[in-house]
């Protein structure tokens, strides 16, 4: 019917224009975005009441988290959003192999996090951290029951006294992270969907409005790490 | 200009061709993109939804009729009021006016060819019902009987009914909210037809963005609620058990922080059709349209800072209960500005007594009452009284049903011939007013009598006294006059779709832009974008002009 | 390219920071709520510039910037009222605070707890209901 339509396939009927398609649909990404801070949100609301409430439970408690894979997963995704940027900028200049090859490496490191995230939860399943029939919280009651203690536990011995709250600690530990990698696993398939679009060249550097719309749904992902992680693993005291 | 008997050409596409009849295989229904059938397919859906929800009522409502209350079981009757008030909120009310008449409209109000994203629409609608396949199968499956509220520990913990099947369907079902919401926002920001500036949006926009707003920020917090409500169920992790320390009224702060604004959802669009409806009734613009227009947006804000009001009786705190309580008397101000205005926009107007005109004065007067009657729920020490009675029960129904369900039958009535090209028996049509406005005023004046006295809610049986039985005899008749009235919408609706008279684009000589398109509309409502040069409501200036220039040329 | 490249490095330097803080020793010098306090600002800093420079919110147009601060500030609303009752609880004269002290379990001594149940909490034989407190059943008009 108009003339932005012949010269841009990938415009729906819907719109007049392409900027009208782009800043329709970056400002509905932004939306979307804005219901999950809030969704997060709740949580980090439940938490915080708990923390103020609990601040020695939870101080002590968050000293049995593994602080360094949570360090190195937020290194891990801090580069993820880097690689996503520039998947962006030379989606924006039309280098269209080293969009492919960012958004690959976005990929690889959203699977090492995911598989760092495994791991760590693995080994909290072998600490009875898990918040359902195993979970023993309690240095001196573990040696009572046979129940093997590391070195590091040792060195901050979990008070038995704590272990109601402890166990609340541990649910919002795997809601939160839980939740979090839930959407990590979303966002592969977003970047999988993302990198087939590549792949049949349909990004170029007038139209590549994918690229940011995904790139914001993973960067988003990475401030809710970038919360996450402090919240839950730093706060010692 | 040109008057409205004869359409300009290029407002409209080939007239053999509306959205109802473009296409008439299943396939091209239930993979639409068009925002019209998408309507329809909610409007299906919800007609279907309430009448369920109403057969909950009708059973609670026989129960009630003896004071024993032995008609069902003590467990049976907390499922009756459960699924009452799941079904009617999540899935009629909330949905109700956005997704039918929000979805039919708003495109064609603001001359754009469709919603922002279509596809995201129709996935809406796909959520919704696979959202309801969840919950009604908890329903089928032995109910649920926590209560609409789901208060925890109960509902995490010691409730043996299908909790955790009927929030996952909930759960669906507010996303289903969310993506109509944001679909409603981008499109008000970005599709408005060159010319429709924001001061002339109908009301009806203004009302729906406002809406779209709680959909967006409020939606999400009641889904990751119910998470947890239903983690802690399956999991037994402990966040909100007493026993490891964990608050149940945080579980509340978090639900109502989404469910008070979602009382915001299901009234801000029956004031927007309320707006549209007077005007046109008394051929007269809308009295202080700017204020009408901010005071939605004023409840959507306040709304959000009110919720505690919910929890005065729990061990929430004062000094936070006296907060609340001072910003719900303050979110009733915005609602009485609407009041006023439509009052004064009936005053020296040409009232006509059609029957969507009938529910706008059901509306007025039965949403004045319940909101003056929130008052007394907003005021800390009354509400230590009238808490948890029959008094709630009628406040929160006067303004749902007296006003929202109202709201929604007029806006139905109003838009019914642009939707399918038919008229109803209008006569028949007043009697079902009249009847609903009857039979609710019977079902629930009683009952604000009835938690005045002190009857509490979710009780199945009450006092063996005559005065109360005689209430609640008369709250059953009424509720009997009212399913009446609400079935009988049902039978010459339906006929009118095959035997009504044919409506023509304009029945009503209303303004605005969906009554300058066909009834019913073509699939891409306007062949080419209008161009709005004219304020909405500009009933003054005699009847209703097509509001395109035709002096400058169109794309 | 630069800016991008400038706030990564930023980005991991305060990741560096933030661990580093966390590992001091606060306890010993009495201030433990610095901690807390300078990881929530390190967190806040890092988002910002997430926010603003990876996901172009400072080149975007004020309606996507009104959007992003709106929902942050109803974040902001949820925390603030839900925290004005959590923190006043303990203010009323005879107030037990935010939960009774002597509801919470307290093990008899320092090895294993278990949880115990309410008595009030059990369903009881009758199928009107619950069981009060005192083990007398409910008065119930059972002629």
């Amino acid at each position: 019917m108009s003339h932005a339509e012949i010269s841009s396939p990938a415009l729906q009927e819907q719109f007049d224009d392409a900027a009208q398609q782009k800043d329709a649909v970056t400002l509905g990404m932004w939306l979307f975005l804005a219901t999950e801070i809030l969704f997060f949100g709740g949580m980090f609301m439940g938490f915080s009441v708990y923390r103020q409430r609990y601040t020695a439970a939870f101080a002590e408690t968050a000293h049995h988290l593994l602080m360094w894979y949570g360090a190195v997963n937020t290194a891990i995704l801090l580069c993820s959003s880097f690689t996503v940027v520039l998947a962006v900028h030379f989606a924006h200049i039309g280098r269209n192999k080293a969009v492919i090859s960012s958004i690959i490496a976005t990929m690889i490191l959203g699977a090492a996090f995911l598989c760092l995230k495994g791991r760590e939860y693995y080994i909290e399943y072998t600490e009875h951290l898990i918040p359902n029939t195993q979970f023993v919280y309690g240095t001196e009651q573990k040696e009572r029951m046979g129940i093997e203690v590391t070195q590091e536990e040792k060195d901050h011995p979990q008070t038995a006294a704590f272990a109601p709250q402890a166990r609340i600690f541990m649910s919002f530990y795997f809601m939160m992270t839980g939740v979090h990698a839930t959407h990590m696993i979303v966002g592969e398939g977003i970047f999988l969907w993302l990198l087939i679009t590549c792949l049949r060249g349909k990004i170029t550097p007038e139209y590549f409005t994918p690229v940011e719309i995904c790139g914001l749904y993973w960067h988003f992902v990475d401030i809710v790490w970038i919360f996450v992680f402090p919240v839950l693993y730093l706060l010692h005291y | 200009m040109t008057t409205l008997d004869h359409i300009p050409d290029i407002l409209v596409e080939d007239d053999r061709n509306t959205y109802l009849n473009i296409s008439h295989k299943l396939k091209s229904w239930l993979l639409t993109k068009d925002h019209k059938r998408i309507a329809i397919l909610y409007l299906i859906a919800i007609t279907l939804f309430f009448f369920v929800g109403g057969f909950f009522a009708a059973m609670i409502r026989l129960t009630l009729l003896t004071p024993r209350g032995d008609l069902v079981q003590a467990e049976t009757y907390n499922k009756l009021f459960t699924m009452h008030g799941v079904i009617m909120v999540f899935f009629f009310l909330i949905p109700s006016i956005p997704a039918t008449l929000g979805n039919f409209l708003v495109p064609l109000m603001i001359g754009a060819r469709d919603l922002a994203f279509p596809r995201i629409n129709l996935l809406s609608w796909y959520l919704f019902m696979i959202g309801a396949a969840f919950t009604f199968s908890a329903i089928i499956c032995g109910g649920l009987d926590t209560g609409w509220t789901f208060y925890t520990p109960y509902s995490s913990l010691y409730s043996t009914s299908n909790v955790a099947l009927a929030v996952t369907g909930i759960f669906i079902n507010g996303f289903s909210s969310i993506l109509t919401g944001l679909n409603f926002i981008v499109t008000i920001h970005k599709m408005r037809a060159p010319g429709m500036t924001w001061m002339r949006l109908p009301l009806f926009i203004w009302s729906t963005y406002a809406t779209s707003i709680i959909f967006v920020l409020g939606t999400p917090v009641i889904a990751i609620t119910l998470a947890l409500v239903a983690v802690e169920r399956v999991f037994h992790l402990g966040i909100f058990d007493p026993r490891y320390g964990g608050d149940p009224v945080l579980m509340q702060h978090l639900f109502w922080f989404y469910s008070h604004p979602a009382v915001y959802i299901m009234i801000l669009p029956a004031f927007g059709v309320i707006s549209e409806l007077v005007t046109c009734f008394s051929r007269k613009p809308i009295f202080g349209y700017s204020m009408v227009a901010f005071s939605s947006l004023a409840i959507a804000s306040i709304g959000f800072l009110v919720w505690g009001h919910h929890m005065f009786v729990t061990t929430q705190s004062a000094y936070a209960g006296m907060v609340f309580s001072f910003l719900s008397f303050l979110v009733a101000i915005p609602s009485a500005i609407k009041v006023f205005n439509w009052t004064a926009t009936l005053y020296k107007g040409s009232i006509s007594y059609e029957a969507p005109m009938l529910y706008v004065f059901g509306f007025i007067g039965l949403f004045t009452i319940g909101g003056l009657t929130g008052l007394f729920l907003a005021t800390l020490g009354t509400d230590v009284h009238i808490h948890d009675t029959y008094f709630v029960i009628a406040h929160f129904h006067y303004i749902m049903v007296g006003g929202a369900i109202m709201g929604y039958l007029g806006g139905i009535h109003y838009w019914w011939p642009k939707m399918t090209g038919r008229m109803y028996c209008n006569w028949l049509a007043q009697v079902s007013a009249l009847l609903i406005f009857i039979g609710f005023n019977l079902t629930f004046f009683p009952q604000f009598i009835l938690g005045y006295m002190g009857m509490p809610r979710r009780y199945h049986a009450y006092p063996d006294e005559p005065l109360w039985q005689v209430l609640n005899v008369m709250s059953t008749c009424g509720a009997s006059i009212l399913a009446i009235g609400y079935l009988l919408p049902l039978t010459y609706l339906l006929w009118s779709l095959k035997y009504g008279d044919l409506a023509g684009p304009n029945p009503w000589k209303a303004t605005g832009l969906e009554w300058q398109t066909l009834s019913p509309p073509a699939t891409h409502n306007f062949a080419k974008p209008p161009i709005v040069t004219q304020d909405p409501y500009r009933y003054d200036i005699g009847e209703p002009q097509a509001r395109v220039d035709l002096s400058i040329p169109v794309h | 390219m630069t800016t991008y490249v400038l706030v990564f490095i930023s980005l991991m330097v305060l990741l560096v920071a933030t661990v580093w803080v966390a590992l001091l020793p606060w306890d010993k010098w009495h201030q433990t709520q610095v901690s807390v306090v300078i990881a929530l600002i390190i967190a806040v800093i890092k988002a910002t510039l997430v926010v603003l420079f990876f996901m172009h919110v400072k080149l975007a147009p004020k309606l996507t910037q009104t959007f992003v601060v709106a929902a942050f500030v109803w974040l902001g609303i949820m925390f603030v009222f839900s925290f004005s009752d959590y923190l006043t609880r303990g203010w009323l004269p005879d107030s037990s605070g935010w939960v009774a002290e002597s509801t919470l379990p307290q093990p008899a001594t320092k090895g294993e707890w278990v949880p115990t149940e309410h008595s009030a909490m059990r369903p009881g034989p009758d199928t009107n209901g619950i069981q009060p407190v005192s083990g007398r059943p409910p008065r119930h008009d059972a002629k």
